[in-house]
């Protein structure tokens, strides 16, 4: 299958519009390039303080450092700093999805 | 894109006209260095230049404070609107504008002096620079009021008006405004830079003129300005057709502590970009509001950078661009919203730069796609005596230290800047120490600042100074990015934010005798400075400081030991970070690696990964 890099962590593969998206190191399958892949119930989603990223910097209760990981292989596919209740920022999304 | 334009002038000579405009534009840069007075340009560079041609199309940028051309922009042609038919556009005028609602920079401290290039009667170009003054006047020495709740609260503020009319100085004009500023004399000296740097190079571009005929130069502009155009909009459609999207906050209203929410949509379409702000909080009555002016320079700052290596960084950059944001909303605010410390522009080219950058990671441009940079530029202005007994505003730039981000392939550069103004520098501290009463303990690459990853982040900084030779100084501060932080890419962390603290009462002076000590052997309680807030030093006082990291790319398990094993050698990163996050056990005295315990390491992190689910999706 011809895969097209997404990040340096995700390709995309398929053709359009049921392109799968995956991981680039094992490459398991994560979601569906027309949908937030980061909802999908094929990655594992983290929620930690940020003062883990900073140690000795005070954290706020409000924010959160969210990280996304491959089932496969463990790797750490994706990250964002956010507050708390914020959706997950959809990173891309297809023209008409 | 000029339409039906047959192209007829010659590569060589385009080249040669090419080079020649980027010399005009690096002289006028050295004119206001070597002639100012104030340390924000003669040390810090803080101030831009620009040509334009006799279309008012910007075709060069001198200095590197890549948000000041589209400031120059708004002063030319607001200049043109304002004052072009009554009482027209004069050989020898000199227009002098600092509005940031309209013909200015993003703040009023920005202030632009542009000139028009006569040529046989006829304009056939434009030259300018806009340069952050010190002071102008208002409530707060150094121009930044926290307690503005409107513009009219921040200082002076001058739509486009005459400063030389027909090559003649207004006095008029020239004395109001010194009669209402901090510093007269270093101001005055410095405003005169600006207008020679603009007398020397129309003096240049006729001179061009002489050789090649303005016709040519003309047509150079107007090919320059089309291969820029041609060249950004090739790079375009290399980026995946979609729409990428990012939220950002400022943490500070400059009274208190709250979240104010900056959302970009970048649409990614055929060979145009459409950056869209809708979603952005609104304006509120505080100083960290954005104008629509500033939000097109922030903009800029942060896309041509990104997508604008190699090629001349023109007008030709914002054809396939557009930008837009809701009226009223905190980066796009109406009078009399206050806009002295635009902090939340600084969002809005983060939450712009995001959409880039993961644009450029889908795309074959990905190893350009850049992580977060520290994320901003604190703003710390004192006020006092000097060390010789006289009145001092000081504009401490320190701030400016922070960790660029990495990069797929490459770790960003430590203690860099920022890439709003990439040529903006910081003093040596040993000038720092010469001019303004500062003594420094330390300066130096922060340990664990750096976003992890499998290329890290830039480190960033840690000062730690006090009031020296004075009895007291008092200062005016504005920061961010203290609970919030950069993005990464590919899991990447987020690099370590911004922190200030005060000791009291040390006896450092005492100490220095037979030692200096650093910030750490001060058994004084440390106490927090506020995000934006206000502050003193009096004799014995310490002043601490820590400046951002850049953020890190990919998984810092995957970063290749060795290069750890060098980061703790050269302090970037502790013995216990290096385990904790990036899974590499080094021997403490040889810091040599221990590939067994590296591995074992490495699987633990995994398999911690692995039992981990807090799975509701936001």
């Amino acid at each position: 299958m011809d895969a097209r890099r997404v990040s340096e962590s995700l390709e995309a593969v398929g053709d359009p519009p049921d392109r799968i998206v995956r991981c680039r190191k094992c490459k398991h399958p994560i979601g569906h390039l027309t949908q937030n892949w980061k909802a999908s119930s094929s990655v594992i989603r983290r929620v930690r303080s940020l003062s883990e990223a900073r140690a000795g910097i005070p954290a706020s209760d409000q924010v959160e450092w969210r990280q996304w990981v491959c089932p496969g292989c463990a790797t750490l596919l994706n990250a964002e700093v956010a507050l708390k209740g914020d959706p997950d920022i959809w990173d891309y999304r297809p023209l008409g999805s | 894109m000029s339409e039906g334009r047959r192209q007829k002038i010659d590569p060589i000579t385009l080249e040669v006209i090419k080079n020649r405009i980027k010399c005009i534009a690096d002289e006028m840069f050295l004119i206001v260095k070597k002639t100012a007075a104030s340390p924000l340009y003669t040390e810090s560079n803080d101030y831009s230049l620009g040509l334009f041609d006799g279309n008012r199309k910007f075709i060069q940028l001198g200095g590197t404070a890549v948000f000041h051309f589209v400031s120059l922009k708004s002063i030319v042609d607001e200049a043109v609107n304002l004052l072009g038919e009554d009482p027209g556009i004069d050989e020898g005028d000199m227009i002098m504008a600092n509005d940031a609602y309209g013909a200015g920079g993003i703040h009023s401290l920005d202030l632009g002096i542009v000139s028009p290039v006569f040529y046989k009667g006829k304009v056939v170009a434009w030259t300018g620079s806009v340069a952050q003054q010190m002071d102008i006047g208002g409530m707060t020495p150094g121009g930044f009021n926290l307690e503005a709740v409107e513009c009219y609260q921040e200082g002076l503020r001058f739509p486009p008006m005459k400063l030389y009319e027909k090559g003649k100085l207004r006095k008029d004009l020239w004395n109001f405004y010194l009669a209402n500023i901090r510093l007269p004399e270093k101001q005055a000296i410095d405003m005169k830079g600006q207008v020679s740097a603009n007398k020397v190079a129309g003096q240049r571009v006729q001179e061009l003129c002489d050789e090649f005929g303005p016709e040519t130069f003309q047509e150079a502009c107007d090919v320059l300005l089309d291969l820029t155009e041609t060249e950004l909009r090739s790079r375009i459609r290399a980026l995946p057709d979609g729409v990428y999207e990012s939220v950002d906050y400022e943490e500070h209203d400059g009274r208190s502590h709250r979240f104010l929410k900056v959302q970009c949509g970048l649409t990614v379409q055929g060979d145009e970009l459409k950056f869209d702000f809708s979603g952005t909080c609104p304006q509120l009555p505080g100083p960290v509001n954005l104008t629509k002016v500033g939000l097109s320079a922030m903009i800029y700052a942060g896309l041509i950078p990104s997508l604008g290596w190699g090629i001349p960084w023109n007008d030709g950059v914002t054809r396939p661009v557009t930008v837009t944001a809701p009226e009223g909303c905190v980066v796009n605010a109406c009078v009399p919203a206050p806009v002295s410390m635009p902090f939340t522009g600084f969002r809005a080219l983060e939450a712009a730069m995001r959409c880039i950058n993961k644009a450029l990671e889908h795309s074959d441009f990905h190893e350009r796609a850049n992580a977060a940079w520290q994320g901003m530029w604190p703003i710390i202005v004192g006020y006092g005596l000097d060390q010789y007994g006289n009145p001092a505003l000081i504009p401490w730039m320190d701030g400016g230290i922070g960790g660029q981000g990495a990069f797929p392939g490459r770790d960003g550069v430590d203690n860099s800047g920022m890439i709003m103004a990439m040529n903006v520098h910081v003093c040596d501290v040993e000038w720092s120490e010469t001019y303004y009463p500062f003594l420094f303990l330390e300066r130096k690459v922060r340990r664990d600042s750096e976003g992890a990853g499998e290329y890290r982040g830039g480190a960033g900084v840690e000062i730690a100074a006090m009031a020296y030779d004075t009895p007291r100084l008092d200062f005016v501060n504005l920061n961010t990015r203290k609970y919030l932080a950069g993005y990464t890419l590919a899991g990447g962390y987020p690099g370590g934010q911004h922190l200030q603290l005060l000791k009291h009462g040390t006896n450092v002076s005492e100490r220095m005798k037979t030692d200096l000590p650093s910030w750490e052997d001060l058994p004084q309680p440390a106490e927090e400075v506020g995000t934006k807030s206000r502050f003193s030093l009096l004799p014995g006082d310490v002043f601490y400081y820590t400046g951002g990291g850049g953020s890190g790319v990919g998984d810092p398990i995957d970063r290749e030991p060795s290069k750890v094993s060098e980061d703790v050698r050269w302090e970037y990163v502790s013995l216990e970070k290096a385990y904790d996050v990036y899974g590499v056990a080094l021997d403490p005295d040889t810091l040599e690696v221990d590939l067994e315990q590296t591995r074992a390491r490495r699987d633990e992190i995994r398999r911690e990964r692995l039992a981990s689910d807090s799975g509701e999706p936001g």
